[in-house]
Protein backbone atom coordinates (compact mmCIF):
# COMPACT_ATOMS: atom_id res chain seq x y z
CA UNK A 1 0.00 0.00 0.00
CA UNK A 2 1.66 3.48 -1.14
CA UNK A 3 0.65 6.87 -0.49
CA UNK A 4 -0.95 8.89 -2.83
CA UNK A 5 -0.54 12.11 -3.47
CA UNK A 6 -3.42 13.89 -3.49
CA UNK A 7 -4.97 13.91 -7.00
CA UNK A 8 -8.35 15.04 -6.74
CA UNK A 9 -9.95 18.74 -7.14
CA UNK A 10 -10.69 19.39 -3.54
CA UNK A 11 -7.38 17.53 -2.02
CA UNK A 12 -6.71 15.42 0.70
CA UNK A 13 -3.55 14.86 2.65
CA UNK A 14 -0.92 13.16 0.76
CA UNK A 15 -0.95 10.45 3.86
CA UNK A 16 -3.95 8.85 2.11
CA UNK A 17 -3.01 5.27 1.34
CA UNK A 18 -4.30 4.10 -2.15
CA UNK A 19 -7.51 2.09 -2.45
CA UNK A 20 -8.87 3.44 0.56
CA UNK A 21 -8.07 4.06 4.66
CA UNK A 22 -8.17 2.45 7.49
CA UNK A 23 -11.33 3.40 9.75
CA UNK A 24 -9.17 2.02 13.13
CA UNK A 25 -5.93 0.60 13.66
CA UNK A 26 -7.03 -2.45 15.04
CA UNK A 27 -10.25 -3.32 13.32
CA UNK A 28 -8.91 -4.33 10.24
CA UNK A 29 -12.39 -4.91 8.81
CA UNK A 30 -13.62 -1.06 9.29
CA UNK A 31 -11.44 -0.60 6.18
CA UNK A 32 -13.10 1.09 3.71
CA UNK A 33 -12.56 1.82 -0.15
CA UNK A 34 -12.09 5.49 -1.27
CA UNK A 35 -15.84 6.03 -2.74
CA UNK A 36 -15.22 7.40 -6.53
CA UNK A 37 -17.12 11.03 -7.19
CA UNK A 38 -19.23 11.00 -10.10
CA UNK A 39 -18.10 13.03 -12.72
CA UNK A 40 -19.07 16.89 -12.95
CA UNK A 41 -20.46 16.07 -9.48
CA UNK A 42 -17.72 18.77 -8.11
CA UNK A 43 -18.33 21.42 -10.55
CA UNK A 44 -21.76 21.17 -10.67
CA UNK A 45 -21.49 21.70 -6.56
CA UNK A 46 -19.46 24.48 -6.68
CA UNK A 47 -21.95 26.50 -8.76
CA UNK A 48 -24.69 25.69 -6.54
CA UNK A 49 -22.35 27.02 -3.87
CA UNK A 50 -21.81 30.30 -5.42
CA UNK A 51 -25.20 30.90 -6.28
CA UNK A 52 -26.49 29.77 -3.14
CA UNK A 53 -24.10 31.81 -1.00
CA UNK A 54 -25.55 34.97 -3.29
CA UNK A 55 -28.89 34.19 -2.21
CA UNK A 56 -27.90 33.76 1.80
CA UNK A 57 -25.96 36.99 1.86
CA UNK A 58 -29.08 38.46 0.38
CA UNK A 59 -31.63 36.66 3.14
CA UNK A 60 -29.40 38.00 6.01
CA UNK A 61 -29.48 41.99 4.03
CA UNK A 62 -33.31 41.37 3.88
CA UNK A 63 -33.40 40.35 7.08
CA UNK A 64 -32.82 43.85 8.78
CA UNK A 65 -34.04 45.98 5.55
CA UNK A 66 -37.31 44.48 4.45
CA UNK A 67 -38.42 47.06 2.54
CA UNK A 68 -35.78 47.37 0.47
CA UNK A 69 -37.03 46.18 -3.36
CA UNK A 70 -33.82 46.61 -5.37
CA UNK A 71 -32.56 43.76 -2.75
CA UNK A 72 -35.93 42.09 -3.15
CA UNK A 73 -35.57 42.35 -6.78
CA UNK A 74 -32.02 40.83 -7.04
CA UNK A 75 -32.93 37.83 -4.25
CA UNK A 76 -36.12 36.52 -6.53
CA UNK A 77 -33.92 36.34 -9.53
CA UNK A 78 -31.17 34.90 -7.47
CA UNK A 79 -33.57 31.79 -6.23
CA UNK A 80 -35.15 31.35 -9.49
CA UNK A 81 -31.54 30.79 -10.68
CA UNK A 82 -30.93 28.61 -7.87
CA UNK A 83 -33.69 26.24 -8.20
CA UNK A 84 -33.16 25.51 -12.17
CA UNK A 85 -29.30 24.60 -10.92
CA UNK A 86 -30.68 22.30 -8.32
CA UNK A 87 -32.95 20.52 -10.57
CA UNK A 88 -29.84 20.02 -13.23
CA UNK A 89 -27.84 18.48 -10.32
CA UNK A 90 -31.32 16.39 -9.14
CA UNK A 91 -31.79 15.04 -12.35
CA UNK A 92 -28.13 13.76 -12.52
CA UNK A 93 -27.12 13.06 -9.03
CA UNK A 94 -29.55 12.55 -6.87
CA UNK A 95 -31.64 14.96 -4.04
CA UNK A 96 -29.49 17.03 -1.84
CA UNK A 97 -32.10 17.15 0.66
CA UNK A 98 -34.73 14.42 2.10
CA UNK A 99 -37.56 16.13 1.33
CA UNK A 100 -37.33 15.81 -2.62
CA UNK A 101 -38.91 12.77 -5.05
CA UNK A 102 -36.32 9.91 -4.97
CA UNK A 103 -35.64 6.82 -7.02
CA UNK A 104 -35.49 3.52 -5.61
CA UNK A 105 -32.62 2.50 -4.42
CA UNK A 106 -33.45 5.35 -1.62
CA UNK A 107 -31.30 8.38 -3.31
CA UNK A 108 -30.32 10.40 -0.65
CA UNK A 109 -28.20 8.41 1.65
CA UNK A 110 -26.01 7.42 -1.97
CA UNK A 111 -22.69 8.99 -2.95
CA UNK A 112 -19.87 10.90 -1.48
CA UNK A 113 -21.09 12.78 1.55
CA UNK A 114 -20.27 16.63 1.59
CA UNK A 115 -16.62 16.24 3.30
CA UNK A 116 -15.97 13.60 1.38
CA UNK A 117 -15.98 15.47 -1.73
CA UNK B 1 -37.20 23.55 12.30
CA UNK B 2 -33.97 22.24 10.56
CA UNK B 3 -33.38 21.26 7.37
CA UNK B 4 -30.07 19.76 6.27
CA UNK B 5 -28.80 20.30 2.64
CA UNK B 6 -25.84 18.00 1.28
CA UNK B 7 -23.53 20.08 0.49
CA UNK B 8 -21.14 22.50 1.81
CA UNK B 9 -21.16 26.57 2.10
CA UNK B 10 -17.89 26.82 0.36
CA UNK B 11 -15.14 24.08 -0.65
CA UNK B 12 -12.44 22.63 1.84
CA UNK B 13 -9.30 22.11 0.00
CA UNK B 14 -6.50 20.31 1.48
CA UNK B 15 -3.37 20.70 -0.45
CA UNK B 16 -0.79 19.93 1.79
CA UNK B 17 -0.23 17.49 5.20
CA UNK B 18 0.07 20.67 7.74
CA UNK B 19 -1.23 18.30 10.25
CA UNK B 20 -0.65 20.56 13.08
CA UNK B 21 -3.81 22.43 11.90
CA UNK B 22 -6.45 19.53 12.96
CA UNK B 23 -5.29 20.62 16.62
CA UNK B 24 -5.24 24.69 15.94
CA UNK B 25 -8.58 24.15 14.02
CA UNK B 26 -10.46 22.42 16.80
CA UNK B 27 -10.04 26.50 18.11
CA UNK B 28 -13.28 26.97 15.81
CA UNK B 29 -14.73 24.13 16.00
CA UNK B 30 -15.37 23.48 20.16
CA UNK B 31 -13.86 26.82 21.57
CA UNK B 32 -15.05 29.31 23.14
CA UNK B 33 -14.91 31.70 19.94
CA UNK B 34 -16.31 28.69 17.68
CA UNK B 35 -18.54 28.32 15.18
CA UNK B 36 -20.58 26.11 17.13
CA UNK B 37 -20.76 28.55 20.33
CA UNK B 38 -21.91 31.34 17.99
CA UNK B 39 -24.63 28.80 16.51
CA UNK B 40 -25.88 27.97 19.68
CA UNK B 41 -25.67 31.18 21.43
CA UNK B 42 -27.48 33.02 18.14
CA UNK B 43 -30.02 30.03 18.00
CA UNK B 44 -30.86 30.15 22.46
CA UNK B 45 -31.27 34.07 21.65
CA UNK B 46 -33.58 34.19 19.53
CA UNK B 47 -36.69 33.48 21.12
CA UNK B 48 -36.22 36.62 23.12
CA UNK B 49 -35.65 39.13 20.36
CA UNK B 50 -38.17 41.53 20.25
CA UNK B 51 -38.07 42.61 16.64
CA UNK B 52 -39.13 40.33 14.02
CA UNK B 53 -36.30 41.54 11.97
CA UNK B 54 -34.07 40.45 15.12
CA UNK B 55 -35.95 36.99 15.39
CA UNK B 56 -35.21 36.16 11.35
CA UNK B 57 -31.19 37.55 12.03
CA UNK B 58 -30.73 36.00 15.03
CA UNK B 59 -32.56 32.44 13.05
CA UNK B 60 -30.61 32.97 9.59
CA UNK B 61 -27.41 33.74 10.74
CA UNK B 62 -26.97 30.98 13.29
CA UNK B 63 -27.90 28.51 10.66
CA UNK B 64 -25.33 29.82 8.95
CA UNK B 65 -22.85 29.91 11.99
CA UNK B 66 -23.69 25.85 12.04
CA UNK B 67 -23.04 25.32 8.09
CA UNK B 68 -19.83 26.94 9.17
CA UNK B 69 -18.81 24.78 11.79
CA UNK B 70 -19.43 21.30 9.33
CA UNK B 71 -16.95 23.43 6.97
CA UNK B 72 -14.21 23.51 9.83
CA UNK B 73 -15.24 19.59 10.58
CA UNK B 74 -14.63 18.99 7.26
CA UNK B 75 -11.51 20.22 7.38
CA UNK B 76 -10.19 18.75 10.37
CA UNK B 77 -11.68 15.21 9.17
CA UNK B 78 -9.73 15.48 5.40
CA UNK B 79 -6.46 16.40 7.59
CA UNK B 80 -6.50 13.48 9.85
CA UNK B 81 -7.69 10.93 7.02
CA UNK B 82 -5.46 8.29 7.04
CA UNK B 83 -2.59 9.56 8.85
CA UNK B 84 -0.91 6.75 10.61
CA UNK B 85 -0.29 7.27 14.40
CA UNK B 86 3.23 7.53 14.67
CA UNK B 87 3.09 10.65 12.37
CA UNK B 88 0.02 11.83 14.26
CA UNK B 89 2.00 11.33 17.68
CA UNK B 90 5.24 13.45 16.15
CA UNK B 91 2.69 16.26 14.94
CA UNK B 92 1.35 16.78 18.38
CA UNK B 93 -1.80 15.03 18.04
CA UNK B 94 -0.93 12.11 20.27
CA UNK B 95 -3.44 13.06 22.94
CA UNK B 96 -6.34 13.61 19.96
CA UNK B 97 -5.50 10.11 18.69
CA UNK B 98 -5.41 8.37 21.82
CA UNK B 99 -9.30 9.74 22.74
CA UNK B 100 -11.04 10.69 19.74
CA UNK B 101 -8.68 8.28 16.66
CA UNK B 102 -8.89 10.52 13.85
CA UNK B 103 -12.60 11.50 14.70
CA UNK B 104 -13.49 14.75 15.02
CA UNK B 105 -14.65 16.24 18.43
CA UNK B 106 -15.73 19.71 19.79
CA UNK B 107 -13.25 20.92 22.29
CA UNK B 108 -11.23 23.66 22.07
CA UNK B 109 -7.61 23.54 20.64
CA UNK B 110 -6.03 22.12 23.77
CA UNK B 111 -8.97 19.52 23.96
CA UNK B 112 -10.81 20.90 26.61
CA UNK B 113 -14.82 19.49 25.84
CA UNK B 114 -17.01 22.37 24.48
CA UNK B 115 -19.41 23.93 27.27
CA UNK B 116 -23.14 26.39 27.20
CA UNK B 117 -20.85 28.17 29.70
CA UNK B 118 -18.92 29.94 26.20
CA UNK B 119 -22.59 31.57 25.79
CA UNK B 120 -25.17 33.72 27.29
CA UNK B 121 -28.47 34.23 26.68
CA UNK B 122 -29.76 37.44 28.61
CA UNK B 123 -33.14 38.07 27.17
CA UNK B 124 -31.93 41.71 27.28
CA UNK B 125 -31.72 42.56 23.52
CA UNK B 126 -29.62 45.14 23.62
CA UNK B 127 -26.63 42.60 26.02
CA UNK B 128 -27.66 39.87 23.68
CA UNK B 129 -26.92 42.10 20.44
CA UNK B 130 -23.73 43.38 22.39
CA UNK B 131 -22.67 40.03 23.42
CA UNK B 132 -23.15 38.68 19.45
CA UNK B 133 -21.09 41.54 18.32
CA UNK B 134 -18.25 40.74 20.85
CA UNK B 135 -18.13 37.20 19.34
CA UNK B 136 -18.19 38.11 15.78
CA UNK B 137 -14.88 39.74 16.84
CA UNK B 138 -13.87 37.36 18.78
CA UNK B 139 -14.25 34.55 16.16
CA UNK B 140 -12.73 37.05 13.14
CA UNK B 141 -9.87 37.34 15.37
CA UNK B 142 -9.34 33.76 16.05
CA UNK B 143 -9.50 33.48 12.15
CA UNK B 144 -6.26 35.75 11.66
CA UNK B 145 -4.90 34.24 14.36
CA UNK B 146 -5.99 30.62 12.50
CA UNK B 147 -4.74 31.97 9.01
CA UNK B 148 -1.27 33.02 10.09
CA UNK B 149 -0.06 29.65 11.93
CA UNK B 150 -0.76 27.80 8.24
CA UNK B 151 0.91 28.17 4.87
CA UNK B 152 -1.55 25.33 3.25
CA UNK B 153 -3.50 28.05 0.27
CA UNK B 154 -6.10 26.00 -0.07
CA UNK B 155 -7.00 25.95 3.81
CA UNK B 156 -6.02 29.96 4.04
CA UNK B 157 -9.07 30.38 1.66
CA UNK B 158 -11.32 28.83 2.89
CA UNK B 159 -10.20 30.05 6.42
CA UNK B 160 -10.19 34.10 4.75
CA UNK B 161 -13.78 33.35 3.66
CA UNK B 162 -14.94 32.48 7.17
CA UNK B 163 -13.57 35.55 8.06
CA UNK B 164 -15.27 37.48 6.07
CA UNK B 165 -18.29 36.26 6.97
CA UNK B 166 -17.53 36.99 10.26
CA UNK B 167 -16.69 40.67 9.56
CA UNK B 168 -20.36 40.51 7.66
CA UNK B 169 -22.01 39.13 10.44
CA UNK B 170 -21.05 41.96 13.12
CA UNK B 171 -22.34 44.54 9.99
CA UNK B 172 -25.59 43.11 10.34
CA UNK B 173 -25.79 42.97 14.61
CA UNK B 174 -24.80 46.58 14.54
CA UNK B 175 -28.08 46.67 11.85
CA UNK B 176 -30.43 45.01 14.62
CA UNK B 177 -28.70 46.85 17.21
CA UNK B 178 -29.67 49.90 15.62
CA UNK B 179 -33.08 48.59 15.10
CA UNK B 180 -33.73 48.00 18.48
CA UNK B 181 -32.34 50.97 20.13
CA UNK B 182 -34.51 52.75 17.17
CA UNK B 183 -37.41 50.68 18.52
CA UNK B 184 -37.32 51.28 22.23
CA UNK B 185 -38.06 54.75 22.67
CA UNK B 186 -41.28 54.36 20.33
CA UNK B 187 -44.65 54.74 21.63
CA UNK B 188 -46.67 51.30 21.97
CA UNK B 189 -50.06 51.41 22.34
CA UNK B 190 -51.96 48.63 23.70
Amino acid sequence: MYYNPYNNYWGVCPYMPVGGYPMGDAMKYYYQPEIPVPKGMREMIVKIMETEFYVVELALYLDTHPSDENAIKLFNEAVGRLDELKEAYREKYGPLTHYEKTGCPYQYVQGPWPWEL
Amino acid sequence: MWMYEKKLEYPVRVEKCDIKMAKYLSAQYGGPDSELSAGIRYLTQRYTMPLEQGKGLLTDIGTEELAHWEIIGTMIYKLLKGVPAEVLEREGLGAHFAEHGRAVYPGDAAGVPWTAAYIQAHGDPVADLHEDLAAEQKARATYEHLINLTDDTGIKDTLRFLREREVVHFQRFGEALRLVNEYKPTKKIY
